[in-house]
């Protein structure tokens, strides 16, 4: 039983992915298959290669059907899958052989093979199949039947259908849909009642009535759905065979169920809406459904449907609106991620005071709309103020939200105000809070506030570099001594040379460097995270590379300060002539190497005071950074000479 | 929709080799003018396209090139016989050119709007230079269906840019890389400069895509943005949608621009440098755009390679057929040209 159900389960997926697809691209595969030992593999191949009409395959599973010591039911399925491919219309012999057999599984195959014929032979095999004495093959005969004369079947099937065994009940069910008289259809209703009262048969009865056209059907299968819990694992099943249903066949029955008045059917329509059918037309019906609804589940999942962005969330802005102060959390969440979804709102206006709301899950859904929301619609240059309380929160989460908020839709003219109101934190010893308000900071800051932001927290802003000079995998140079270090003259030009390591030219053995000359050039941090990133200012490929950065700084008075140094891939750093750190880091390919000093013990004289530093780079990120504090950790601003 | 043509009005003279002192840091302000070819590379680009139109070598469905990249070699072949202001239907080359349309308009008719050879799985490149051509044809050739065609196929390049603003092998929005991105920017831009409406939200996403595939350190651009290394064909590419976009004196395009200039001459103008055409169609473009400097110092080089690899026959060895080699080498010898759009500054 449980191997029958993974078949079926198997089959129906396998149809379900690959009813679509124009050519059937794994046909040699599944030929292949059919010459295997396992019969549930050998029975997907058959019904893989029928559904896709694979021609080529005729031989092969016709050489099944004929071969008498094969299994008896892999038999039938060779001689279903056989007449399913063939194109002739006369019934071929072997399925009148079957029709005949002393094996009533053979002689259900045929009656279930009969399916793809007409005509008067075929309709008089059928008949005479329906008067078999074995139930499964006059039930499936009778399916046959009634697919070939559909209303006019109706006196035949009547009598058997009236109370039909639980095994043919799936049979039985499937010859009535084929009817779809109003009479075949009331008695079929009847019968899914019992089926769904029988332990597993809902999924086999969607299974045997899911390829049927008649539209009738869908009521039915609503009516399953919404009997039926909404974790049953016949659920996707039905949605399946509905989705093989016109769509416009399918919103009718859905605008009908929703005229039902029943909360069920209510919340049964919104989730098919969700799932399968996001007709706009649908809308009003579930708004007008879900006016009279009372359970929570309900609203939620008519929420959910007339958020969806095919059923034009616009429409129904005012009905998501008038959840935004009801009592469950879960609903003025929910309302407040429909409203994102709505182009046309104004999500700034809307949310005003909901992302101050008390309750913080209300707080975090505003917030986060707010990402979603068009950045026209931004209070420009009134951002700050407009997420004044988000950014002052003690709660961590919504000030890490207002953050990102103002870094994502704010711009150069919220950054004075902002600059203004955050300032303060860049002063902090919290490093955290200091490097997420410097990031947010950094988004909305004009070319010349980066480094200003950057100095507030300690770091060295300006600088005077020179480079590349050719520094090989063993650090060669950087260990060694070149001109710059011996003697700074901001005027001199360097001879240098650089080697090209990156893909394409990998370094050849005993190639030749190339030869260029560098000056010195005047350099900022671009990043308010202090880093000053050599890459975009010296020349390419900064690969097997090294420079020189130099800072002059000025100070009032003799200072204790720290210096704190990190850097990709090493350095070394002298401070007023006096060498103070080196660092090199392992090399690892293609990735980051950093390596990093915390904390020097440094003391500034009045006057100039002078930073030099050698940073040398293999491969992959290269920078290198300098953040001066004072003894309680709080940032020295190191201004130029 | 009038396409403007701009006509060469002076001779084909001989074009003064300036020799320019390389300097990694170029600033964005060098002068352009108007380029000129030397008679061997007018011979070179004669004989060219002379071997294109040979008989027997244009398909007779109108295509050229092998089952593979039919596609792409009959777009390239185009537009290498549009370059020095063929038009279709008129003259020596007139009927091979509406053939190429035909051919490449029937693909489209019969795939809904998507232009590529029919299972090649990277067939977006060819959508790509398939809409490039055919934008550069419209307005030259009197097929009506060319414009219905390209709204069409522009389309499909739309609906299949990804979250991110890129591109990959197949018309759906999933994921991209930069050289199918650089192929479908060109190819909008050159649509849109033909008069299809294209959004410029959808043109700002995909250069955002290019910028975010620029290695930090090298200035060089990656296949994708998470990892790998630059490389000098897809640098080639970044840099031409860039200029295309008209991002020319953006920091990034420069620092582009520097990084194939840096790049050692022996191997970028090698005869056996990897992707040859593809990467210098891209690069010879980004030096035309970027300035006379730059052009002086490219051109003579990489011409000088092109005609030593010419073969007896007036064709090139391409690394996907010898339609697709010898039409990029038409369009690498022939970017002075101005008659393309695209080509012009």
């Amino acid at each position: 039983m449980v191997k029958a159900k993974v078949v079926a389960s198997l089959l129906n997926l396998l149809f379900a992915v690959y009813a679509a697809a124009e050519s059937p691209p794994a046909t040699g595969r599944y030929i292949s298959q059919l010459e295997g030992s396992d019969w549930i593999l050998r029975s997907e191949a058959l019904h893989y290669l029928a559904e896709h009409e694979v021609q080529s395959a005729l031989t092969p599973i016709r050489s099944i059907a004929e071969d008498k010591s094969e299994n008896p039911w892999i038999r039938g399925r060779a001689l279903i899958a056989l007449c399913k491919i063939q194109t002739q219309k006369d019934l071929p012999p072997l399925l009148l052989e079957f029709s005949s057999a002393p094996e009533s599984i053979h002689r259900a195959a045929a009656g279930e093979a009969l399916e793809n014929y007409t005509g008067t032979a075929a309709r008089n095999l059928a008949l005479r199949l329906l008067s078999d004495t074995v139930p499964a093959v006059k039930y499936r005969a009778m399916a046959t039947y009634a697919s070939m004369e559909g209303a006019a079947a109706w006196s035949t099937i009547d009598p058997p259908t009236r109370a039909p065994d639980p095994p043919v009940l799936p049979l039985a069910a499937r010859a009535l849909a084929f009817t779809g008289t109003d009479e075949a259809l009331a008695r079929l209703v009847t019968l899914v009642d019992d089926l769904f009262k029988t332990q597993g048969q809902a999924e086999t009865i969607v299974r045997f009535l899911a390829d049927i056209p008649e539209p009738k059907l869908i009521p039915l299968y609503l009516g399953m759905l919404e009997a039926i819990e909404p974790e049953d694992p016949v659920f996707p099943a039905i949605i399946s065979a509905i989705g093989k249903h016109d769509p416009a066949d399918t919103e009718d029955a859905i605008r009908q169920l929703l005229t039902a008045g029943r909360e069920s059917a209510t919340f049964t329509a919104a989730r098919v809406i969700t799932l399968l059918i996001q007709a706009p037309k649908l809308g009003k019906p579930l708004r007008d459904a879900l006016s009279n609804a009372k359970e929570i589940e309900t609203l939620q999942a008519g929420l959910t449907a007339l958020g969806c962005t095919e059923m034009q969330p616009d429409l129904h802005r005012e009905f998501f609106s008038n959840f935004l102060e009801h009592a469950e959390t879960n609903l003025r969440t929910l309302a407040i991620r429909c409203l994102s979804h709505c182009q046309k709102a104004n999500l700034y206006e809307i949310l005003a005071n909901i992302i101050e709301d008390k309750d913080k899950i209300v707080r975090y859904a505003a917030l986060n709309a707010l990402l979603l929301a068009p950045l026209d619609k931004a209070p420009t240059g009134k951002l700050v103020a407009y997420l004044e309380s988000s950014l002052a929160s003690t709660d961590e989460p919504t000030r890490a939200l207002g953050f990102k908020i103002l870094a994502h839709a704010g711009n150069s003219e919220d950054f004075k105000p902002a600059l203004s109101m955050l300032g303060d934190a860049l002063k902090s010893t919290d490093d955290v809070r200091r490097e997420a308000v410097a990031s947010a900071l950094g988004s909305i800051a004009p070319d010349n506030g980066i480094a200003p932001v950057a100095r507030s927290q300690g770091y060295i802003t300006d600088w005077m570099i020179v480079g590349t000079f050719y520094n090989d995998k063993e650090h060669k140079a950087f260990t060694g001594e070149l001109p710059p270090e011996k003697n700074i003259d901001f005027n001199a030009t360097y001879p240098s040379t650089y080697v090209w390591a990156l893909r394409g030219n990998q370094n050849k053995p005993g190639e030749k460097p190339i030869e260029r000359e560098v000056t010195w050039n005047e350099a900022s941090v671009d990043r308010t995270n202090g880093k000053l990133r050599m890459g975009p200012l010296l020349p390419p490929p900064g690969t097997f590379s090294l420079a020189y950065a130099v800072a002059d700084f000025n100070c009032t008075a003799t200072q204790e300060a720290f210096l704190s140094i990190d850097g990709d891939d090493a350095f070394k750093v002298w401070f007023n002539d006096k060498m103070l750190a080196e660092e090199i880091a392992p090399y690892q390919h293609r990735q980051s190497c950093i390596v990093s000093r915390s904390q020097i013990a440094i003391k500034l004289r009045p006057g100039i005071n002078r930073l030099l530093v050698k940073s040398a780079n293999i491969g992959h990120e290269w920078w290198v950074r300098l953040r001066l504090t004072d003894a309680d950790g709080k940032p020295i601003e190191a201004h130029k000479q | 929709m009038t396409r403007y043509i701009i006509p060469l009005t002076t001779c084909i003279t001989v074009l003064a080799i300036q020799s320019a002192t390389i300097n990694a840091q170029d600033k964005p302000s060098q002068s352009v003018g108007v380029a000129r070819l030397t008679e061997p590379v007018v011979t070179a680009i004669n004989k060219g396209l002379a071997s294109l139109a040979k008989k027997g070598v244009q398909n007779a469905d109108g295509s050229w090139g092998g089952n593979q990249n039919r596609v792409a070699e009959t777009a390239l072949s185009l537009m290498a016989f549009m370059l020095p202001g063929n038009v279709p239907g008129r003259g020596v080359y007139g009927r091979h050119m509406n053939l190429a349309i035909e051919y490449l308009l029937n693909i489209g008719k019969s795939q809904r709007g998507y232009i590529g050879t029919p299972r090649n799985h990277a067939g977006m490149y060819e959508h790509g230079l398939a809409v490039l051509a055919l934008s550069e044809a419209w307005g030259q050739s009197k097929n009506p269906r060319i414009g219905s065609a390209l709204r069409a196929a522009v389309d499909i390049i739309l609906r299949s840019q990804n979250r991110e603003g890129g591109w990959r092998y197949s018309p759906e929005p999933r994921d991209a890389d930069l050289s199918m991105t650089v192929m479908q920017l060109v190819a909008l831009e050159s649509a849109s400069e033909a008069g299809i409406s294209v959004p410029q939200t959808t043109i700002d996403k995909a250069k955002d895509y290019v910028l975010s595939c620029q290695d930090e350190t090298s200035g060089g651009f990656k296949y994708q943005p998470g990892g790998g290394e630059p490389g000098f064909a897809r640098t080639a590419a970044g840099v031409m949608s860039l200029i295309m976009c008209g991002q020319r004196n953006l920091k990034q395009t420069q620092r582009g621009i520097a990084f194939l200039k840096a790049y050692p001459e022996n191997v970028k103008f090698g005869k056996g440098f990897s992707r040859f055409h593809y990467s210098h169609y891209y690069a010879m473009q980004s030096m035309y755009q970027s300035g006379d400097a730059d052009f002086h110092l490219w051109y003579p080089k990489i011409s000088a390679t092109i005609l030593s690899t010419q073969k007896e026959d007036g064709s090139w060895h391409g690394a996907h057929g010898t339609a697709y080699g010898t039409s990029l080498s038409i369009l690498i010898l022939g970017v002075p040209y101005r008659y393309l759009p695209i080509y012009q500054r």
